[in-house]
């Protein structure tokens, strides 16, 4: 509703934070699977594949000359609100002997990481409704 | 000669007046009077204003670099650069609220 | 440095303690295995450990100051080996089905050369360079919490 308002930052914070949720829920069934034989721990990609999108809005692009209408266009930049979470499976990981291949320290890690970025997002989205409340007080 | 009673020597630095634009400038040294302009209450408004949406497009930016490359930015980054832009609009705010109240009250005195 | 860095650090020596843990384990229930798949009584293992770091992997003479002096990004392990600097306990009991048939030390048990207290030893170290780790873990939380009091 106020997406004109706020420009993207508003949109591009709240995908990021919709991210974080889903990682959230992949590191835990990481964990909850920590000992199942053979299983495999999966990753989310997103913050990657935004940076590339958002980066190439600024490169300057290759000038073309298309002449003709059968040219071929390259160099698009690339929309970031195409930009979808996957969810990967990690399978180059080294696995324990049980073909296992989660290791507790580093989900509890990225656990931790993703809580202080969502509360750091949180903050962040809070300060820009702040920001408008400051103009209509 | 009234221009030669202007001159002033320090050992071998002679400060010399210009009256013209054209005349050349010493080391250092402005023409007086070239763009020595006193600058007006509203440029001062303008460059502040610029100053403020500076801090907030600093917020922004290191919003979504914390984002997209978390390694290169820290947290107190962030929360330093969103306290400024937050601060610097309350008090522009402040300022254009007070420049107004004072203006209303410059027309209303009968 | 960056937001998460040294929770990346700790969280690489907490993989590690926990992997020398396993070693240290492993060693102990072995203590006085006389014969394993590959013949010869057991070995007690110990894990190596080299510091991660963002170097290149050729070492030229002209390392730009940046990366000589850059901030370490924790600790992996290298190899877990074998040790076959200790010398095997030998013990005299030449009823044992693993006791050594012929030539000069005939009758004698080769026993793994794990020394208890010293594994035990170990054990604590580890134990405590896992906790270590985890303080600062917390640490960083706490300032990452302090941080986002700014401005609220």
């Amino acid at each position: 509703m106020f997406g004109g308002m706020f420009g993207r930052n508003l949109a591009i914070l709240t995908r990021e934070m919709d991210v974080s949720v889903l990682r959230r829920d992949v590191i835990a069934n990481n964990v909850a699977n920590a000992d199942t034989p053979n299983f495999k721990r999966s990753v989310v990609n997103f913050e990657s594949q935004l940076k590339r999108a958002l980066d190439s809005e600024k490169a300057e692009a290759f000038p073309q000359y298309l002449t003709d209408r059968r040219h071929i266009v390259f160099d698009k930049p690339m929309d970031w609100r195409d930009v979808a979470p996957r969810r990967v499976l990690d399978y180059l990981t080294e696995a324990k002997n049980n073909g296992n291949n989660v290791d507790i320290e580093e989900e509890g890690m990225d656990s931790l990481n993703n809580q202080l970025l969502y509360t750091t997002l949180a903050q962040v989205v809070s300060s820009e409704f702040q920001r408008v409340n400051i103009v209509l007080r | 000669m009234a221009q030669l009673l202007s001159l002033e020597a320090l050992g071998d630095v002679v400060t010399m007046t210009r009256t013209n634009a054209n005349h050349l400038a010493g080391v250092g040294e402005k023409p007086a009077g070239a763009a020595d302009v006193e600058s007006a209450f509203g440029e001062l408004l303008l460059k502040a204003l610029n100053q403020v949406n500076d801090s907030q497009v600093t917020a922004v930016d290191l919003a979504q670099q914390m984002i997209t490359d978390p390694d290169s930015v820290n947290v107190h980054d962030v929360t330093v650069a969103l306290a400024e832009a937050n601060l610097a609009l309350s008090m522009t705010k402040a300022v254009v609220d007070r420049a107004l109240a004072a203006y209303r009250e410059i027309i209303n005195v009968r | 440095m960056g937001m998460f860095s040294s929770i990346n650090t700790a969280a690489s020596g907490l993989t590690a303690q926990k992997l020398r843990l396993d070693v240290i384990a492993d060693n102990i229930a072995n203590a006085t295995t006389t014969r394993t798949t590959l013949g010869g009584a057991f070995r007690r293992s110990r894990a190596i450990f080299r510091p991660r770091v963002d170097q290149p992997y050729w070492r030229s003479p002209f390392l730009p100051s940046y990366l000589q002096d850059a901030v370490g990004k924790g600790v992996r392990v290298a190899k877990v080996e074998k040790d076959y600097d200790s010398e095997l306990r030998l013990v005299y009991d030449p009823t044992h089905p693993d006791a050594i048939k012929s030539g000069p030390r005939a009758g004698y048990v080769e026993f793994p050369n794990v020394n208890i207290v010293d594994e035990m030893v170990d054990m604590i170290d580890a134990s405590r360079a896992y906790e270590a780790n985890s303080a600062i873990i917390n640490g960083t939380k706490a300032m990452f919490t302090k941080a986002l009091e700014i401005g609220r």
